[in-house]
C-alpha cells in the first residue's frame, strides 16, 4: 500500500487518534475472540504502529475483564434449587 | 427454540438432562436475572419460571447443543413476555427511544475519554457493576451475555433474535455508553487522568 492509502491498517498511515470504523469493527472482533487468524495477524501487526488503537484496545480488555470479575456476584439465594427441582420434577402437568 | 417436538426422552432421560445440563447454568442464571430485574424476588421467579419452562419443552432440546444459550433465550423471552409487564419496576425501554440511540451519531463517536488502564483496574466491583446497572436494559444485556457469561456472537443472535450485525453493533455502542459512565466515575472520585 502506498503512502496515500488510506486503509486503516497501512502501517504507513496509522489512524492518528481517528480511529476509523474498519479499526473498530477488528478491535471489537479481537477483543471477543472473534476475529479470523489473518485479522488476528493484521490487527497486532496494525498495534505495533497505533498507539491511539494499542491504548483503546487495552483500556477495552480491561474493563472486559473487570466486568468478568466484578460482575458475577449474584448468589443464588439458599433453597432456590431445592424449590426448583422439586417443582419442576413433581409438578410436571404445570402449564 | 422451536417448540416443535423434535424427540420424545424417556422421564428418567428428561430428569437426566434437567440434572445434568440445565440445573449447573442456575448460577449464571440468577444473576443474569438479577441484572435484569434488580429484585431478589423477581429474580427467584424469572430463575424458576425459566426451569419449568425449560422442563416442560425439554422435547424441543437437542442434548448435546449449547443448553446454556437456550436456557439464557427462555429466560431473556420470559422477561420480555411475561415478567416485564408484572415487574415491580416498570419497563424503561422505550423502543423509539433506544432506536433513536442507536441511529444517533453521537454514540457512534469514539468516545476519546481519559480513561487509562490503571484507571480502570483501581475501580472497585460496585462501580463497575453500578455503570453497568445504569445502562438501559437491551444495552446491559449484550454486555453481560458477551463480557460476563463469554457467548459468541451467533449465540447471542439467537438468545436476543437478532441479526449478529445488530449484536455487533449494539455492544460497540454499549460499550461506548459503559465507558463514558465509567469516565463519569473517574471524574468524580478524582482518579488519576
Amino acid at each position: 500500500m502506498g503512502l496515500n492509502s488510506t486503509h486503516p491498517f497501512d502501517d504507513n498511515n496509522p489512524c492518528n487518534g481517528k480511529l476509523s470504523g474498519d479499526c473498530l469493527e477488528l478491535l471489537n472482533l479481537v477483543l471477543d475472540q472473534e476475529a479470523s487468524p489473518g485479522q488476528y495477524k493484521h490487527f497486532n501487526e496494525h498495534l505495533k504502529n497505533c498507539m491511539p488503537c494499542y491504548e483503546k484496545y487495552n483500556i477495552d480488555v480491561a474493563i472486559k475483564k473487570m466486568i468478568r470479575e466484578k460482575c458475577a456476584d449474584r448468589r443464588v439465594p439458599n433453597g432456590l434449587v431445592e424449590t426448583i427441582r422439586a417443582k419442576v420434577l413433581n409438578n410436571t402437568s404445570t402449564e | 427454540m422451536s417448540n416443535l417436538p423434535r424427540k420424545k426422552y424417556p422421564k428418567k432421560e428428561k430428569e437426566l438432562i434437567f440434572e445434568s445440563e440445565f440445573l449447573p447454568h442456575v448460577d449464571s442464571m440468577y444473576n443474569f436475572a438479577y441484572r435484569l430485574t434488580f429484585d431478589e424476588d423477581d429474580s427467584k421467579d424469572l430463575v424458576q419460571d425459566t426451569f419449568l419452562k425449560a422442563y416442560r419443552f425439554i422435547e424441543s432440546f437437542e442434548q448435546g447443543t449449547n443448553a446454556k444459550a437456550w436456557l439464557f433465550r427462555i429466560l431473556k423471552n420470559s422477561f420480555i413476555n411475561d415478567f416485564r409487564k408484572k415487574s415491580k419496576q416498570p419497563s424503561k425501554v422505550d423502543y423509539q427511544e433506544v432506536e433513536a440511540v442507536y441511529n444517533s451519531d453521537e454514540v457512534d463517536e469514539v468516545i476519546t475519554t481519559d480513561l487509562r488502564v490503571e484507571t480502570v483496574q483501581d475501580m472497585i466491583g460496585d462501580e463497575i457493576s453500578n455503570a453497568l446497572n445504569a445502562l438501559e436494559v437491551d444495552f446491559r444485556t449484550v454486555i453481560i451475555l458477551c463480557d460476563l457469561e463469554g457467548f459468541k456472537y451467533d449465540e447471542m443472535a439467537k438468545i436476543l433474535d437478532i441479526p449478529i450485525g445488530t449484536v455487533r453493533s449494539r455492544l460497540h455502542r454499549a460499550r461506548n455508553l459503559l465507558k463514558d459512565r465509567l469516565q463519569g466515575y473517574a471524574l468524580t472520585r478524582g482518579y488519576r487522568k
